[in-house]
């Protein structure tokens, strides 16, 4: 008898198991096995021969040990460089009008320069996007920080 | 970071304006930090969860600066 139809218990109760009773189907935590065979043992079915080059894993398995935690290196230095570009964004929106008013600007212009001058970090940014980002190519060779366990191919630059 | 202080400290319309754009300059990262993933992680199964982190801080961020107003 499935325990979710038990008539004495809660509402909440019975959803709580019924969750707890298909949790061997959910496929993200990837310890727990498919109920099914995966995609890669049908490679001998002929009728199947379209669908093979789409065939993958359905959970992207992390390695275990040192891989796992180069990799959580790796993720946490791109969210720290992440992290810093909507803060300095976003950063003076709150009281970037009452700072133009502070500086004595008129109040019917108050609203222009605060526009102009939220807008300018963005024009900025767009400016010199591009130079930084020749600035990386031409320099990436030569402070070559290997954060990664393997070595990557290398890749010449031509100028 | 400096460029956030030197616009708190700023004592004029112009000064403000000359720290902002010098903030937005600088923060010339978000075109190269996509590349620098797709470089860190080599191995395919693992860059969904690496291309994942970066919408991840930014929307965060945002949700924050969002309740700070």
């Amino acid at each position: 008898m499935a325990p979710a139809m038990q008539e004495d218990r809660l509402p909440v109760q019975q959803l709580a198991i019924l969750c707890m009773s298909l949790r061997p189907y959910l496929t993200f935590p990837s310890h727990v096995s498919l109920p099914f065979p995966p995609v890669s043992n049908l490679s001998n079915v002929s009728c199947c021969k379209f669908l093979q080059p789409i065939s993958m894993p359905a959970v992207a398995v992390i390695g275990e040990g040192e891989e796992r935690r180069l990799f959580a290196d790796k993720a946490y230095f791109a969210a720290i460089c992440r992290f810093a570009e909507p803060v300095a964004l976003t950063n003076a929106n709150p009281y970037l009008p009452e700072m133009i008013e502070s500086f004595g600007v008129k109040r019917d212009e108050v609203a222009k320069w605060a526009g102009l001058t939220s807008a300018i970090f963005s024009a900025a940014q767009c400016l010199t996007a591009m130079l930084w980002v020749r600035g990386t190519l031409t320099h990436s060779q030569r402070f070559n920080v290997s954060l990664t366990s393997q070595r990557l191919p290398n890749v010449s630059v031509s100028h | 970071m400096a460029t956030t202080i030197l616009l708190g400290f700023s004592q004029s319309l112009n000064m403000a304006l000359i720290a902002r754009m010098l903030g937005g300059a600088a923060n010339g990262n978000v075109g190269i930090i996509r590349t620098a993933v797709a470089e860190m992680v080599p191995q395919k199964s693992l860059q969904p969860r690496a291309f994942s982190v970066m919408p991840l801080v930014r929307y965060t961020i945002k949700l924050m600066s969002f309740v700070a107003d």
